[in-house]
């Protein structure tokens, strides 16, 4: 059941204007958490991440340093696949990032946080959040920074699959927890068509979004063996249940 | 083995599993699988409150298709969520086709062969993580004394959620809790993997991945993500011992 918290933010998100979604996100990620700025970074698959979005032109400025000099939040949340902390930039982040921490600090951060956007093996990114004065999170700003990263790592995934914004929103509200089958169902697609899990992850929710269904739906068909996969054609392929016909 | 001596290797070996570097989804299936095996239920398993305290399934007893989906039906209603949400137990709920407290959870559970419930909150100083479910197929009461028991085991697999911290901080917690039900995700993900490469059903494929994980002092959740980024090829894997899987315990 959904909490009143992550009502609040998917309500957000929806309102962000659609030709500009995704800038709005940060906007919202950090309106939510009242924190001075938010930016996503997505991570490609040559080790580089590509800026989705910044609050602010400080946040744009903290990733640019970030690409230069190679270590920084991002770098981080991909290498550990963990939250980051550093609640205090200068003084406790110069073991972590020697040289990015200062650089960062002269942009007038004093704490940056990293989350992971992520589901399970699948790393699309990190939302990386900054605030002016040093200090941890609170209790409340921590939950809503991970409510953020779970419902944005979902709709990323859902968006490079394919699905209007429209259909996103209503998915996020109808389940908002994680299916288990699909999962299932991607690790089974990835055998099945020699993927990595993130690419056969995002093949079953295509083939849902095509096909009009659910990937919970399609998903189950998958784990049931009654769908799959053939890489030389491209093509999914349905099998009868009990004479083992193709169709 | 006798009752008593049954319950003290439990907790035994829950407080033997809280070393550095345990795996929490891990832990909770051993909970699990030793609470069907010392109270009077047919089924178990735990569900954990997402940070934003949403419930999740994260281990059970059987890892069947179908008691996950009974747990899965419980991130919206059930007696998992009213025992999250009030942090009380259930305890000897009868189900009923007739009963509309749970209109979804209580005709899919009938369906399935249970006929009462028991859920049991997991509670950590004060705050209720996520909730323990015990399923019996014949309705039927717990005792006191098992009650008292299962909270008592619940409540010491509950203590690895604060790790080696000896304060609650809420932060620290959400990111254990976030961490152990993606966790879960990797898990299901290997699992998929398993079973489509060594064409077996996703219990048994669960059952491959523990029983390496035990066989060569892995962490679960670590030879999930092996598998799963290519490191670990299913072949590779260790086979179950028939059975053997959820009942020897560690070493």
């Amino acid at each position: 059941m959904p909490s009143d918290r992550l009502i609040t933010i998917l309500h957000a998100l929806r309102d962000a204007k659609e030709h500009e979604a995704s800038i709005s996100w940060c906007g919202v990620a950090a309106h939510v958490t009242n924190l001075d700025g938010a930016g996503i970074g997505l991570f490609a698959s040559d080790a580089t991440t590509t800026l989705l979005c910044a609050s602010t032109p400080r946040v744009r400025t903290l990733f640019e340093l970030e690409a230069t000099v190679g270590e920084g939040p991002c770098h981080s949340v991909r290498t550990s696949g963990d939250v980051i902390n550093e609640p205090e930039l200068v003084a406790d982040s110069w073991r972590r990032w020697p040289s990015y921490a200062p650089l960062a600090s002269e942009t007038g951060a004093g704490a940056l946080f990293g989350f992971p956007l992520r589901l399970g093996v699948v790393h699309l990114g990190a939302l990386v959040f900054s605030r002016d004065t040093p200090g941890e999170l609170t209790g409340d700003q921590s939950t809503d920074g991970h409510l953020l990263a779970s419902v944005l790592s979902r709709t990323i995934l859902a968006t490079q699959a394919g699905a209007a914004p429209a259909e996103i929103a209503h998915e996020l509200e109808d389940n908002a927890t994680f299916d288990f089958v699909v999962h299932q169902a991607a690790g089974m697609i990835s055998v099945q068509a020699g993927l990595s899990i993130t690419d056969a992850l995002l093949l079953v929710r295509a083939h849902a979004y095509t096909q009009g269904n659910t990937a919970a739906s399609i998903a189950r068909q998958i784990v049931e063996r009654r769908l799959t996969y053939d890489p030389l054609r491209a093509q999914w392929i349905t099998r009868k249940s009990d004479d083992g016909s193709v169709q | 083995m006798p009752r008593e001596s049954r319950v003290i290797a439990t907790l035994v070996e829950l407080a033997d599993n809280l070393v550095d570097n345990f795996d929490i989804i891990d832990l909770l299936t051993t909970l699990s699988a030793r609470c069907v095996e010392t109270f009077d239920v047919d089924a178990a398993g735990v569900m954990l409150a997402s940070p934003g305290g949403e419930l999740q399934y994260v281990a059970s007893s059987i890892e069947s298709m179908r008691i996950l989906e009974l747990f899965q039906l419980q991130a919206n209603e059930g007696p998992c969520v009213d025992c999250f949400r009030d942090g009380k137990a259930i305890i000897n709920h009868a189900l009923h086709a007739n009963d509309d407290r749970w209109p979804l959870f209580t005709p899919q559970a009938l369906a399935f062969g249970f006929h009462s419930v028991h859920c049991m909150p997991l509670r950590l100083r004060g705050r209720t993580v996520g909730a323990l479910n015990l399923f019996r197929t014949e309705e039927g009461v717990l005792s006191d004394e098992d009650v008292i028991l299962a909270q008592g085991l619940a409540d010491v697999a509950t203590i690895a959620l604060l790790q080696h911290q000896t304060a609650l901080d809420a932060r620290m917690l959400n990111d254990q809790l976030s961490n152990a039900l993606n966790s879960r995700i990797i898990i299901e993900q290997a699992k998929g993997i398993v079973g489509q490469a060594t064409n077996c059903n996703m219990d048994e494929a669960f059952d491959r991945l523990r029983a390496h994980s035990r066989n060569h002092n892995l962490r679960l959740t670590d030879v999930a993500r092996s598998l799963v980024t290519g490191e670990l090829s299913p072949e590779e894997l260790d086979a179950p011992r028939p059975h053997s899987s959820r009942v020897e315990t560690k070493r």
